[in-house]
């Protein structure tokens, strides 16, 4: 009131005095403070009486905090629950980046990178990206050494704002085996960060990065829990307002048996290759080893690098061979098989006449003996493995025909195994992809090539083995698969809708491979009747590649074992029947000690 | 002189002042007391984290208030013309102490900016303490700016600038911009030629855009409060906390001492955001008295400034009105997210030495102000015998000027 009254009072008293315009400006500040008082106010009712309540609630958020805890991973089983991947305890170190002011760190960095024999800029880097104002604990180091552990209690009047902490990191009790399908896990990388934040990954978060810890991610991840706590400024709890636990991963139950695994990679040696073993009835995979490989526990802790070195140094030790594409040589004659016998064109009684060679546009195709096998019919071309008859049976039905029973067997695509991030598809050629790559089109010469598995087809290890089960089951193409849990209530195989005889031929012939054709090697008088095909690639150079793939027992088969080496020179029967002959005898072995499956257990006995 | 003027609070002849020097008094001790009260809230748990005893700056803040009230009183008991008489020399000291604060290593660096000396142990802040000079002397250019030969307005106003510009290479932008309005306001109320004062005012828009766009970090941080929440982390950090101290007040706010905010969320809450604790341990309403309150105080140097018996007093006034409510209304812009985040000092609030004794030194003048604006009893014998003394204007360039202007007329108006 005063405010206003004033100067119109005053004013009039003292004109005569002093110019009016001077008390103007007293008159135009009391305005002026006015105003300003009155915005400021009408700025408090805003802030304190309208968008009080949503301000209160961030600022409220300021203070509650979720101190989180890590889940402990699910573990991966074989069937028979025995641990393939597992979590033990170690010692982690931390820090708490809210602890100190941005430029206090360099003395405890110093020391850290000391003792923890990181570079100073990682640690550094590391700090950077959480943020110096970050609530949460930043992991610079997983699995530290006992010794490590007591330097960093020694030096900790310096090394404000870390904390070390037990925390559970992923063990491989098995160390590289079954490398390639367990994978590995690791820590975030800031891609990958910034692609999955929305699946609520965090910096410094433990991932799965390879095989099932990839692919089954989702079950084994869990969790986080933690506390909701109150803190004040500094971080100090005040007080706990609720806890949330964490929910532990699940467990995986893998199709493998650790001691068909371990036998098959002794089996495979330090041969650079793959062995893939499965049920034929469902497509379960029973061992699947890649050479050479690698011990995922490196990646637990935080890898030095002279192990990465000598990882390096080995030749692509993280391929899964398995899942790797390459010539199938006379393995595929099992398709030309189906196809030539399926066309029409063929009776299952066909004999057709064998040369030392055929002359094709040409060019000269040689029989691998150069010498010819007589006349055959088709258990007999399958025994002796008879290129021309091949060629001839290639010729007959055309590529078209051969084309489309090739990727009616599963390849040309991924097989559907859980690992198809790793998994190759293979290459079916055909007249379109020639002239796309080659810029030329389809040669009969190509269908030649590709009767006897040669030329440009490329089918993985385990491609092939799903190729062998269809013989073994009797015509289903299974879809190989690694997961155990709730395996019965999927179907996992699918008809390729073959004649009753045409299956019963191939497996006539795959049988007489064994008993007196090219796979010999494989027999062992202790083991069932054993039905198999050698392999043997063109010698590009540095050796050919040698494949054998067997199942028995051939009249009840219950396991398909495919045996792959890579540029070992020999021939599939000389180098690979040896091979799956050991991992078949270990599977037979193991069955002897525990005669009874679960299955027959399980049912009731009155 | 009488001893009892040394010593706060008891001062006898209150009694006999008029009504606006004896509200204003008592004005200035209620918003000291709230600024006590403040200080111990907003600072225990910091002191305590920091210097191990919570009542650690409310004990040296209380030093401060005791200093600052001894020079609050011998003002109040000295006349203006005799406080001008030394403006002119007190002005050129503390500028040089500003001066040297620009010397690399000599002025100490806070946050970036070199506002401080030290004294022995006393942490100095020479742009607070210029403030009341600054009016002093400012009204007392401007208030016979037509009687003063060019070379003198210039000289001054020359000095003037250098200090602006001293305040604002520190840099202290908020400071220096102050300082600028005060000088601006003061001159308007001088009654200066219209065109003189609005080339000024556009000159010193200019200044602050250059000065501005020198220096990046000023722009973001200026621009910032528009939108705090574009750097929540960063430039908008302390703005966003402010806010929600503010807003976490509501209607009663959350009480005395529980203020959630300043646990270490809001930073420097004891100095230039000690308003957000405020307001969020009084809410709404305690808010509006301390607008109120300002309101009051504003209301009264006004009143003071229209009674003034000449010119130069009511300068003074409107001068230290300008530094003490204006600055309290900016620092409360600055904290509610309406002007942009600067380090401005709530006067009597935030703790601070030099702000404080600046402030109280200032409130003090206003008060001498009231007292001899026109109540009989204002002119003491005491007080006359003083004003009898020789004032020493020899061998200042203002002297001449001096001479001429009017004697204050000690005749009293209204006296019955």
């Amino acid at each position: 009131m005063t405010l206003t009254q004033s100067p119109f009072t005053t004013v009039t008293q003292a004109e005569n005095r002093t110019v009016g315009q001077r008390y103007r400006s007293v008159f135009l500040m009391a305005i002026a403070s006015l105003i300003v008082l009155g915005g400021l106010g009408g700025r408090l009712v805003y802030l304190q009486l309208l968008d009080g309540a949503a301000n209160r609630k961030l600022a409220e958020n300021n203070r509650i905090r979720l101190i989180p805890k890590q889940p402990e991973r699910g573990k991966v089983l074989d069937r028979k629950g025995r641990i393939l991947a597992g979590s033990r305890l170690s010692h982690s170190v931390f820090l708490w980046p809210l602890a100190r002011k941005k430029g206090e760190w360099g003395s405890t960095i110093k020391r850290l990178s000391q003792i923890l024999k990181i570079p100073k800029d990682v640690v550094q880097l590391r700090l950077d990206q959480a943020g110096y104002n970050s609530p949460f604990l930043v992991r610079m180091a997983r699995g530290i050494s006992p010794a490590q552990v007591t330097a960093l209690t020694e030096y900790s009047a310096e090394l404000d704002g870390v904390q070390v902490d037990a925390e559970a990191v992923r063990y491989y009790p098995n160390g590289d085996l079954a490398a390639h399908i367990l994978g590995y896990t690791g820590e975030l990388s800031d891609e990958e960060l910034k692609r999955r934040k929305d699946d609520g990954y965090r910096l410094g978060d433990v991932t799965g990065q390879m095989g099932i810890e990839l692919a089954y991610e989702n079950l084994l991840r869990g969790e986080w829990g933690g506390q909701q706590v109150e803190v004040d400024g500094a971080g100090q709890v005040v007080r706990i307002l609720g806890q949330k636990s964490t929910k532990t991963g699940q467990d995986v139950t893998l199709t493998l048996d650790v001691d068909l695994q371990k036998a098959a990679e002794q089996a495979l040696g330090d041969r650079k290759g793959a062995i893939v073993a499965l049920d034929p009835r469902n497509g379960a995979v029973l061992a699947m080893v890649s050479r050479p490989a690698f011990d995922p526990n490196l990646f637990s802790t935080r890898i030095t690098d002279a192990q990465w070195q000598r990882l390096q140094s080995a030749d692509h030790p993280f391929v899964n061979r398995a899942l790797q594409a390459f010539q199938p040589a006379s393995t595929f004659k099992i398709v030309t098989t189906a196809a030539g016998l399926e066309s029409g064109k063929f009776t299952p009684d066909t004999v057709l006449p064998t040369y030392p060679s055929i002359t094709i546009g040409g060019i000269e195709f040689n029989d691998w003996n150069r010498a010819g096998f007589g006349p055959l019919d088709f258990p007999g071309a399958i025994a002796h493995s008879s290129d021309t008859f091949f060629y001839q049976v290639g010729m007959t039905i055309g590529d078209q025909t051969l084309i489309d029973w090739t990727r009616r067997f599963g390849f040309g695509r991924k097989t559907g195994i859980e690992l198809s991030v790793e998994e190759s598809p293979g290459l079916v050629p055909d007249d379109a992809w020639k002239r796309k790559e080659l810029k030329e089109g389809w040669f009969l010469g190509d269908t030649v090539n590709m009767s006897i598995g040669q030329g440009f087809l490329l089918t993985s290890p385990l491609q092939v083995a799903v190729m062998f089960a269809v013989p073994a089951n009797g015509g289903f193409l299974v879809k190989p698969h690694l997961l155990k849990d709730n395996e019965e209530s999927k179907n996992w195989r699918e008809s390729l809708n073959m004649l009753p005889t045409t299956t019963q031929k191939l497996q006539k012939g795959l049988r007489e491979v064994v008993t007196y054709g090219t796979g010999g090697g494989v027999y062992d008088p202790s083991l069932p009747a054993i039905a198999g095909k050698s392999g043997t690639s063109e010698d590009v150079g540095g050796g050919s590649d040698t494949w054998f793939g067997a199942y028995a027992p051939s009249d009840t088969p219950e396991i398909v074992v495919v045996s792959f080496a890579e540029k070992s020179g020999g021939g599939g029967g000389s180098v690979g029947a040896p091979i799956v002959r050991q991992v078949l005898k270990a599977y037979f072995d193991l069955k002897k000690k525990t005669p009874s499956s679960p299955k027959s257990t399980a049912s009731p006995v009155p | 002189m009488n001893l009892r003027h040394l010593i706060p609070f008891f001062d006898t002849t209150a009694q006999d002042w008029s009504v606006e020097a004896r509200s204003l008094r008592w004005l200035t001790f209620v918003w000291l007391f709230i600024g006590l009260a403040m200080v111990f809230s907003a600072a225990y748990a910091v002191a305590d984290a920091e210097q191990g005893d919570g009542l650690y700056y409310f004990k040296l803040q209380v030093v401060w208030v005791l200093i600052g009230l001894v020079g609050f009183n011998l003002l109040v008991h000295t006349p203006i013309r005799f406080i001008l008489g030394v403006a002119d020399w007190g002005l050129l000291i503390v500028l040089g102490l500003i001066l040297v604060t620009l010397i690399p290593g000599v002025g100490i660096l806070v946050n970036g900016s070199s506002r401080w000396l030290f004294i022995g142990p006393f942490p100095l802040q020479p742009s607070e303490l210029i403030k009341p000079f600054l009016v002093l002397q400012s009204a007392r250019i401007f208030s016979q700016w037509d009687r003063l030969r060019w070379s003198v307005r210039i000289t001054w106003l020359g000095i003037f600038l250098v200090v602006v510009a001293g305040v604002l290479l520190q840099p202290n932008l908020s400071t220096a911009a102050l300082c600028g309005m005060m000088l601006w306001l003061i001159a308007l109320g001088a009654g200066l030629p219209y065109i003189q004062l609005g080339g000024t005012a556009l000159a010193g828009l200019l200044i602050a855009a250059l000065s501005v766009s020198f220096r990046s970090y000023q722009l973001q941080r200026i621009l910032s409060f528009l939108n705090p929440w574009v750097d929540p982390y960063g430039n908008g950090y302390q703005l966003i906390q402010s806010i929600l101290a503010v807003a976490s007040g509501g209607v009663w706010g959350t009480g005395f001492g529980l203020s959630q905010q300043k646990l270490f969320y809001l930073p420097i809450q004891y100095t230039d955001f000690i308003f957000a604790v405020f307001a969020e341990e009084f809410g709404f309403l305690g808010c509006v008295m301390l607008l109120l309150m300002l309101a009051a105080y504003a209301t009264l140097a006004l009143r003071v400034a229209l009674k003034a018996s000449s010119p130069v007093h009511r300068l003074v006034a409107i001068g230290i009105m300008v530094l003490l409510i204006g600055q309290s209304l900016l620092n409360i812009g600055v904290a509610t997210g309406v002007l942009p985040t600067t380090g401005l000092p709530f006067p009597l609030l935030s703790y601070g030495g030099s702000s404080m004794i600046s402030s109280l030194i200032a409130a003090g003048l206003l008060i001498r102000v009231a007292r001899e604006g026109g109540e009989a009893k204002v002119v003491r014998l005491d007080d006359h015998r003083h004003t009898h003394q020789p004032v020493s204007l020899k061998s200042r360039f203002v002297k001449r000027s001096l001479r001429e202007s009017p004697r204050v007329p000690k005749i009293p108006r209204r006296a019955t």
